[in-house]
Formats: structure tokens, sequence, C-alpha cells
């Protein structure tokens, strides 16, 4: 289950070592973990309040060539442009 | 008992009392009424128990209990839907995220309580950043609702209870309406509706918007739960995250935050009180000073810099949704059930080759459609119209009425409005399919789809939502741009959403293609919406000037919901509104306008015209020719036409027909008599299909000019666009013709 608040998503990291990658770079079908996400405060907190919160899992749906990206996140379909997609760090789960 | 900030609502009251006369006549249709009264039986019984406080309360005056109940909930949870279900407003609804802008009201009665409904915009939280939040949380906050009934889609729980944590800590009695349990059911989950209410704290009502079920008993929970209730249980969270704060804190706020939040609630709240700040939840102010929030935090105006000394935003949220967690653990079983269908048909749609062609094959066969089947239903409209027209003359002629009232009546009025009449078989069909897309939940795969294109114009995919919106009507298409958060992107798509081809646009195309191009009309009408799709994002990009990658600021974000089986009553309910405009239109603006180009046309300069070349039309229409003539448009009668297409678009028909004396326009008789008289002045099918371009994408009618002054809120913009639209329109169409002229 996702952390408890205070522990960070890096932590949590530590056993896992996979390759963190940009959301734009995930596989269509892969299901990736939230690491974190490096935009301006609104974008970010809206994101965040869609529930894309540290540690969530999402499954990516769709993956443009122009970057932008569905993807399933708490039973909801979100689609990203490539400007956001490139900021949100994942891993694979 | 209620807890009524005086002042300002009270003079809300008023006004509402004041226009109370008006609200007996709401429920209009016997549907409508029957709902009604089948409200005021069920509460009627189940309301017993509050027999003896309603007699109490009868006698302190009628005007106390109107019931102030505010709709909230995520975009495309169906608030609408249920909004309707309960007061039959005739409110759009579209299955895409941000369409209900403003807020909207409705009223509806059961036994003696009045209840007033008010449809807010959907939002997913509570924060300042958006428009609607704002709006809503204002809404809220000013103690203007009594009750929230926080919509939510049931299918979709995780994400909706986001937004039910944050209502619940406004403090406001909160009902909790769990929508779309039809598809609940039919994905094999299922939700223990004893344990949910139990960890909110709120009543939590099964329902249906499309099914119409539940819609009374939620109705009933809003009564009785107009007062903040006092919960009787308490939840304790698991070992591992024990807390020294007390459990019950969902007698008002369902959730608890860890120790550091909890702490700094506590003295923040202290502080409030010893700084003399006043409100009636400082619960949710001291959760938004965490937060940073800037608008609360301009409005306490307290320095509390040693205990927020970060945003603590992030936290909060994080902290919500593992609550979300805790619940959803316990409520909700077979949650692995998952609709596959709707990723399946993404798969298609949304495909990185197909999904534009998917597009394009898609409008093709709506226009297909309104074409195919609207002629089949237009010929049945034809016939009686010849009748009517033909039987009104002789009657009118045997009656002894003077020669120039049957003029102005047979000529001027039923050969205008009339033969606009006959276009409604294929607006009708139009609409329909307008509406199943937006319904079906397609509009917001579209803006994924185009978001490639439109980030190369500076725009996001979102911007290409009102575009095809103004395939339909490019008044609710200009006001549908709001829901982009930018202003300077909002501007852009008020300017290119014009140059759609909207429903009006539709009868000249129809016509002219129909009778210059045999079998080739529907490529010819069609190649219309294309272009003015070209033209659109053409100007996208003229206008992206040098404010470059402003994308970077504002890329697209959008929920992309399950398809579903468009709703017949919220189809009918659009396409019907639809149909409504166009009667009223023909009734309106094109019957006016019939008169006064009748008018134009036998009166001029010295009285009633003998012959039509000394009429003001024709004056006016001269005017204009040299202008229009490098357009192969220099006919007086086709200038006369496009000016007075400036009331409504379809006046462009209704004038041609009065100007050329046809009675029947769309059939198939009056069609080659027009031809043939058109032809006499050498207008050819070049000359109609620069006529077609010029109508698509010159000056819209005078009721989007006016929404896109209201929406740029300069005129300065407004005559800019104005402008821009009518310079487009003349140079395409000289392009056209001189280019044409070259090859034919």
């Amino acid at each position: 289950m996702a952390g408890w608040p205070g522990e960070s998503s890096g932590e949590r990291d530590g056993t896992a070592m996979e390759e963190n990658i940009s959301l734009c770079d995930a596989k269509i079908g892969g299901i990736y973990r939230v690491l974190g996400i490096e935009l301006p405060r609104a974008t970010h907190i809206r994101l965040v309040a869609l529930g894309l919160t540290a540690g969530t899992q999402v499954t990516v749906l769709n993956n443009k060539r122009s970057g932008s990206v569905i993807f399933n996140v708490r039973g909801t379909r979100l689609a990203v442009g490539r400007r956001i997609a490139e900021r949100i760090v994942v891993a694979q789960a | 008992m209620q807890v009524l900030q005086p002042g300002r609502r009270e003079e809300h009251r008023r006004t509402v009392c004041g226009a109370d006369k008006s609200l007996k006549g709401y429920f209009q249709t016997p549907y409508e009424s029957r709902i009604a009264s089948s409200l005021a039986i069920c509460t009627g019984i189940a309301m017993k128990e509050d027999m003896e406080e309603k007699e109490e309360r009868e006698k302190k005056g009628q005007e106390e209990r109107e019931l102030w109940v505010g709709f909230v909930g995520n975009p495309n949870c169906g608030k609408t839907t249920l909004f309707n279900a309960y007061t039959g407003a005739r409110l759009k609804v579209a299955n895409w995220p941000g369409v209900t802008v403003e807020k909207k009201e409705g009223a509806m009665k059961y036994h003696s309580h009045r209840f007033r409904l008010v449809d807010l915009p959907g939002i997913y939280s509570l924060t300042s950043y958006t428009m609607e939040e704002k709006l809503t949380r204002q809404f809220i906050l000013e103690d203007e609702v009594d009750v929230i009934v926080d919509v939510a889609d049931a299918s979709a729980l995780e994400r909706n209870l986001y937004l039910t944590l944050q209502l619940i800590e406004l403090g406001k009695p909160v009902v909790l309406a769990l929508n779309m349990m039809d598809i609940v059911q039919e994905r094999g989950m299922e939700i223990d509706l004893h344990r949910l209410p139990e960890m909110l704290g709120v009543p939590c009502i099964p329902v249906s918007a499309r099914k119409r079920t539940g819609l009374q008993i939620l109705m009933h929970t809003v009564a009785h739960h107009r007062e903040k209730r006092r919960a009787i249980l308490e939840h304790q969270h698991p070992e591992s995250k024990k807390s020294r704060h007390r459990h019950d804190h969902h007698n008002e706020y369902a959730m608890v935050y860890d120790d550091v939040i909890e702490d700094k609630i506590d003295e923040i709240t202290d502080r409030l009180k010893a700084e003399g700040f006043e409100c009636p939840n400082y619960r949710w102010y001291a959760l938004k000073l965490l937060e940073q929030d800037e608008e609360i935090t301009a409005r306490v105006g307290c320095d509390l810099a040693d205990i927020v000394d970060h945003s603590y935003e992030t936290d909060i949220i994080n902290q919500k949704y593992d609550f979300i967690e805790e619940i959803i653990e316990e409520c909700l079983v077979g949650k692995q059930a998952k609709a596959a269908t709707t990723d399946r048909v993404d798969r298609l749609l949304t495909h990185r080759y197909l999904g534009l062609p998917m597009f394009l094959g898609i409008m093709a066969v709506v226009f297909f459609l309104t074409f195919f089947i609207g002629d089949w239903l237009k010929g049945y409209f034809e016939n009686f119209l010849e009748w009517f027209s033909s039987a009104a003359s002789r009657g009118l002629a045997e009656l002894g009425v003077h020669k120039l009232l049957i003029s102005l009546l047979v000529d001027g009025i039923i050969s205008g409005v009339g033969g606009i009449l006959t276009f409604l078989p294929n607006i009708f069909i139009l609409f329909l399919a307008l509406a199943f897309l937006e319904d079906s939940g397609y509009m917001s795969r579209v803006a994924y789809v185009m978001d490639g294109l439109m980030g190369r114009l500076g725009l996001s995919g979102r911007a290409f939502i009102p575009m095809v919106l103004g395939f339909g009507c490019s008044v609710p298409a200009v006001m549908a741009s709001r829901a982009l958060e930018d202003p300077v992107d909002r501007r852009r798509t008020v300017f290119v959403t014009p140059f759609m081809s909207c429903s009006a646009k539709l009868p000249v195309y129809v016509l002219f293609s129909q009778m210059f191009f045999g079998k080739y009309a529907m490529f010819a009408a069609f190649s219309m919406y294309l272009l003015g799709l070209v033209v659109g994002i053409l100007t996208a990009f003229l206008l992206k000037g040098r404010k470059t990658s402003r994308t970077a600021e504002n890329p697209l974000l959008i929920e992309l919901p399950e398809y579903k089986t468009p709703n017949a009553r919220t189809i009918a309910i659009y396409v019907w509104e639809k149909v409504k405009d166009y009667l009223t239109k023909a009734g309106t603006t094109i019957f006016l306008a019939s008169i006064v180009v009748w008018f134009a046309l036998n009166f001029g300069p010295r009285g009633m015209a003998k012959d039509m070349q000394d009429s003001f039309g024709a004056l006016l229409g001269k005017a204009v020719t040299p202008v229009l003539a490098t357009a192969g448009l220099g006919l007086w009668q086709i200038a006369l036409a496009l000016i007075s297409g400036l009331a409504a678009k379809e006046v462009v028909v209704s004038s041609l027909s009065v100007l050329f004396g046809i009675a029947n326009i769309s059939s198939a008789s009056g069609m080659s008599e027009l031809t043939s008289v058109l032809a006499g002045y050498g207008f050819g099918a070049l000359n109609a299909y620069a006529l077609m371009v010029f109508v698509l994408l010159y000056t819209p009618c005078v009721a989007t000019i006016g929404v896109i002054r209201r929406e740029l809120k300069s005129a300065k913009w407004t005559a800019a666009t104005i402008g821009y639209q009518l310079f487009a329109a003349w140079l395409l169409s000289t392009v056209v013709y001189q280019v044409g002229k070259l090859f034919l």
C-alpha cells in the first residue's frame, strides 16, 4: 500500500533498483510507480489531487510519439500532454 | 435550529420569495408534475417523525422553509443529469469536463418543503487554482447553501471520495449521492453501504440519475440532514497508524491527519480565536492556511509564519488519499473487475496514427447522415410547404386581400420562413449525431488525439473541443472556451471557433451544393467542414505570434470518462433544445429579416419601387458588389443576401427566396428555377463554391458576436475578430474563384 506521510518515495525506492524514467518513456501496458512530479505548484497540486500521489501505481494505456500519455490512476483515466508527462518521474512497479 | 448568517442570506431569501409565483409554473410537463407529486407523497409518509417540528415551523411562516441544496461533484459524475432529473431544467449535459462553468439554479417542491437546487461546476478539489473551484468554494463558504449534495461516480469511488473529504471538512451538512450504482452492479462490484457512512460520518445514498432510481430517497435524506448531525460511531485506524488524537473527528470532519498536522491545526485554531477571527469552521480554515492557500491566507490576515513553516498541501492530499485507501479497502468489494471495453475502444480511437483519421471518419459519418437522412425527411416538408404556399395565395386572393399584402405574406414571409423550415430535418439529424458524440464520452478523446497538432500551434488539445462544438452552433462553442484556464489561449480559441461550420451555414451548403454539384454535392459540402477546420488551425498558428512555447504553462490535462451508451433522455433534451432554438429563430429573426428584405426590395428612395433595381435593397447591394466581384459574387442580390445573413446565416437562403421570388427554394422545382435565374447572370458552379466559402468564413451572426463580446470582455478584440473574419472570407473566396477560373 502507499506510504504513510513523511515516508518519501525515495526511501522505499532503496530496495528496488529500477531505472527512474519519465512517464513519456513509459511503455504501453506497463505498470509504473509514481516517484515524483516536477511541475509548477498549481499543476503539481492538480495532479496530486487527481490521485497521482507519490507511490501510486499507474497503468499506461497509450503513449503517442508527440509525448501525450493516457494512463489509469485509481480507477480513472487521465490524458496528459508531453509537457506534463515528461516531468512525471516513474519507475517500473 | 438552523444556523443562518444574517445579511446577505436574508436578502437572497427575499428575492427568492418575490420570484415565487413564477416557480409554481416550473413543472411544465405532466411528467414533471407527476414526479413532483410523487415526491410529495413519499415524503409525506416518511417524514411523520418530523410532524411536530414541522407544525411548529409552519406557524413561524412559510418563507422560512426554502432549503438551498448545492450539487457538487467531479466532472463526468452525472451531476447535471441528476440535477435535471429533479428540476426538469433543460440544462445542457455534456460528457466532458468543465462544461458547467456557470452555476445553474432550479426549483422543486415537495410536501411543504421548497427546495432550491443549485448546480455548481464540476470540480476535482477545493483549491483556489481554478475559476470553477473558487466559485464553488465561495458559494458554499458564504453560507448560501444549507445542504451539500456531493454527487460521486460510484464506479470511480476512489478518486471521487477525495472531493467528498474536502466537502465534509467545510463543515456543512453533506449528503453523499453515490451515482451510477447501475454501472457498479454491472461490473460486479459492491459497495458496503453500512460501513461507508460510518467511516465518512455522512449519509450515503445509492442513486442512478440515468435510470432514475433513488431520487426520492436522496431528497428525503437532504430534508432530514439539513442540520449537522452528531455521528455516533468511531473509526479506528489500524495499529500501525496510531495517533494521539481522538478518532471521532468524523463527528464533524470524517478524517484525522497525522500528529504533525493535527497539532498545527489545533495551534492555528487557537491563534485564530485569540486574534478574534470568526468563522464557523476553524478546522477548514486551518487546513487551508497550512496549504498556504492564497485567498484564505489573505482573508485571514494573521501572521502564522511560526506555525506554517512551509506548505503542507501535498502532505494533506497524500493523507486524504491514504484514508481513502482505507475506505476502499473496507467498503469496496470486487474492485479488480474493470471495464475493459473502454480501453479496447480507446486503443483504436486514440491510436497513434489511426486517431486522426478515425476522428475525420466519424465527422464524415455525421455529415453523411445529416445530408442523406435529412434530405429524405425534407421531401415531406417541401410537399407540405408547396401546398400551403399556393393554398394561402389562392385563399387570400379569394378573400380580396390587397395584392401588396399577399406579396408580403406569400413572397416575403412564407417563402422566407418556410424555406428555412424545410431544413429542419437536416438540423435535427446533425444535432442528434453531435449529442451522441458528446454524451458517449468521445469529446475528451478528441482533445487527446488533437493534442499533438494543437501543441504545435501553441494550444492544448483541449482547445479543440470548442471547435468541434462549433459544428453545432458557435454560441455555446464560444462559451465552452471558458474551460481553458489561460486567458490568451481562451482568446485565441474564441477567435478561431466561428470558422467552424455551424448548423446555420448548413442550409446554404445544402442548397448551393445540390443546385450546382449534382452527385458531388456531399463532397462539396463536406469540403466546407474541412476548410473551416484548416482555416481555424491556420488562424491559431498565425495568432501564435512570437510568444514562444506558451505550451509549457498550459499543457493538456483531461480526464477520459468511461464510454457509455448515450442516455435517451439526455439526448432528447439536448436535441429538443436545438430544434426549439431553430424554430424560434425561424419565427423571430428569420421572420423579421424576411419582412425587412421584402420591404427593402419593394420600396426605394422614391416610394414604391416598380423595378427592384431601384429599391433600397438594390442600392445597398450595389454599394458592396465591387468588393465582392473579385470573388465572383458581384451580383447585388447575392451581396444583399450576405448582408442580411448577419442576422443569422440561414437568412442568406431565406433572403434569396425573397429576392428571386421563389416560393419553395429547397424543392427540385425551386432549385432549378434559381439555378436558371443565376445562370442568366453568369453565376455558375465556381461562383457557388466561392459563395459557400464566403458564407463559411465571414463574420458570424449577431448572436455569436454578442457572445464573443461577452467572453472577450473587450470591444477592441471583438472588432478585430469581425474584421479578420471578413477579410479571411473575402481573401479565400477570391483565391478560390480566381484560381478556379484558371482551370475551368
